[in-house]
């Protein structure tokens, strides 16, 4: 079931997000969506699918519903009963009845459907932890990405590990009250303070995944410090090269904080 | 190649050419409903479709596709008359937006679905495109209605350099009469952009129960010169689109041509339904 993360003093992690709506679009269309609250360490990302209706909608209710309560992953049960009470609240969202009849049609059919991308930062160990390290858990459903970095060198990715395994038909949660929930995959490790975590959504974390696997890996602390005029500048010059799908495009950059002993035996936070 | 996604700043685009010859008003496949009947229906039933696909929430469908429907026959000196055929503020266009033919139905009429509850409702369905008049149809000058087609996309893919490159399906029932279509049909298949060449699609609409082939590899499963003209007219299906026909249940080898010969409703229904997976959500962004 959702439960409260407790409050903290000071931020667990900083912040920095930055988002590029695809060619064609305007801003208010934008699909992705993501929360954040620095101070318990949580952050959600999600895609919301180009094959649904409403899909914005049901991509920020996600978020922000993680964000405020998050489930056990790990609890199919609990999992289950979180995710039915963000599909009442977008059905809510519009008036069925008021919808043109092909937009009636494409809920009855197809309804919303979007990633998720969970992150909780010192809010449960993993068992013993090294001196003055911060647990932290990822789950995730779909190919939004997490790149976990220190020094500016990647440590690891999650879910997707190899830029061929993204593909056209990604795992999704769906508004549709009989549609299966896929499992979500989960990791955890332990960081400490200065390390990032990059999150993703998957054309972005296609072109950082290739990027991985060539000779010219990202560099993670500049993108962390790019202003938005200047990450939609570098959007716009990947799609005119070809290099990136025109997609939306979000990134959010998130910098451990604090001093390492601030976390030693962090038991008060744990879930 | 053929492996672009749509989106509004990359529309894609579908023209359906239209056989309106005299013998389009018997029965397809041995039943009483006309031919061009049947093409009427699947057309509207496939524009009401992509409409329903573009849909995503705001206040009009999005205009992820350009669509025409061009007709072709001949007048009463058997010259070639060639043109679009959606009506009302559509006429004379041939290329329309999604938004405009969202806009522009020539007619509602009344059909059953089911409602959320399960239960029947009433719901008004558009129509964009009436069968002619049979006084009207005369001769299959398909020479001219490919190179019609070919000015048509022609223009679209220069203004359009980055998309999936158009998609036209023809629907004929006969041969043409005025001239050699090959030549024609190769002219506008050399067509493309970035991401490929033009995909030319043809169906051939039996009005006997003679069995259909759907989707040849190879021209020796065609029995006759027609038929096997047919095959070298039609285009390749790319492995992006063949596989999503597959993961569609339907049966698509590789190296098949995007050809139906002595098809019936259900035969051409599939032709389209494959050649437009183009148009399915999963490939919208």
């Amino acid at each position: 079931m959702a439960e409260p993360l407790p409050n903290r003093a000071a931020p667990i992690f900083e912040a920095a997000a930055l988002w590029a709506v695809r060619e064609g679009n305007t801003d208010e269309e934008w699909e992705d969506a993501y929360a954040l609250d620095p101070d318990r360490g949580v952050a959600a990302l999600s895609d919301g699918a180009s094959d649904g209706i409403f899909a914005r909608a049901w991509a920020a209710i996600l978020t922000r519903r993680f964000v405020e309560g998050p489930p056990d992953p790990d609890d199919a049960s609990g999992l289950a009963a979180w995710l039915d009470a963000a599909r009442t609240e977008w059905d809510g969202h519009f008036d069925y009845r008021a919808l043109r009849y092909t937009q009636q049609v494409k809920v009855r059919r197809t309804g919303g459907a979007a990633t998720l991308l969970a992150l909780r930062i010192g809010a449960e160990a993993p068992g013993p932890n090294k001196a003055g390290a911060i647990p932290w858990r990822a789950w995730a459903v779909g190919d939004s990405c997490l790149f976990w970095v220190r020094d500016n060198r990647l440590l690891a990715m999650f879910p997707t590990l190899r830029s061929e395994d993204f593909g056209p038909t990604p795992l999704l949660l769906r508004t549709h009250a009989d549609a299966p929930i896929p499992a979500p995959l989960g990791t955890r490790g332990d960081c400490f303070p200065g390390d990032a975590f990059v999150l993703a959504t998957d054309a972005v974390a296609h072109w950082l995944c290739r990027g991985c696997e060539g000779d010219s890996p990202p560099d993670w602390e500049r993108l962390g410090g790019l202003r938005e005029d200047a990450w939609k500048r570098r959007i716009e010059e990947l799609r005119q090269n070809e290099q990136i799908v025109n997609d939306d495009c979000t990134l959010l950059f998130l910098r451990i904080q604090g001093s390492p002993g601030r976390f030693a035996g962090a038991d008060d936070s744990r879930a | 190649m053929h492996t672009k996604s749509v989106d509004r700043a990359n529309p894609g685009c579908i023209l359906f050419l239209v056989d309106h010859s005299q013998s389009m008003t018997e029965g397809l496949a041995g039943s009483s409903k006309p031919k061009a009947d049947a093409v009427a229906s699947a057309i509207n039933r496939f524009l009401g479709e992509l409409i329903i696909t573009c849909e995503r929430g705001g206040d009009r469908p999005r205009n992820y596709f350009d669509v025409g429907v061009i007709a072709y026959t001949t007048d009463a000196d058997a010259q070639p008359l060639v043109g679009p055929v959606l009506g009302k503020d559509l006429a004379g266009k041939d290329l329309v937006s999604m938004e405009e033919l969202f806009e522009n139905p020539l007619d509602l009429e009344l059909r059953q679905q089911d409602s959320p509850s399960g239960t029947q409702m009433d719901v008004y369905v558009p129509i964009w495109y009436r069968a002619p008049s049979p006084e009207t149809m005369a001769g299959t000058p398909m020479c001219a209605v490919l190179e019609y087609a070919y000015n048509t996309a022609a223009d679209w893919c220069g203004r359009h350099p980055r998309s999936f490159p158009p998609l036209v399906i023809h629907l004929t029932d006969g041969d043409a009469t005025d001239g050699d279509p090959e030549p024609a049909a190769a002219h506008l298949q050399s067509l493309a952009t970035q991401d490929g060449n033009l995909l030319l699609f043809n169906c051939h609409l039996s009005d006997s129960q003679e069995s259909s082939v759907l989707f040849p590899a190879l021209v020796e499963q065609l029995a006759d010169g027609h038929s096997q003209r047919l095959f070298r007219m039609s285009s390749v299906l790319p492995e992006r689109l063949r596989q999503m026909a597959v993961a569609r249940a339907i049966d698509v080898p590789p190296g098949a041509r995007g050809m139906a010969f002595n098809a019936d409703a259900t035969c051409m229904l599939q032709l389209i339904n494959v050649g437009t997976t183009v148009a399915t959500s999963s490939n919208l962004r």
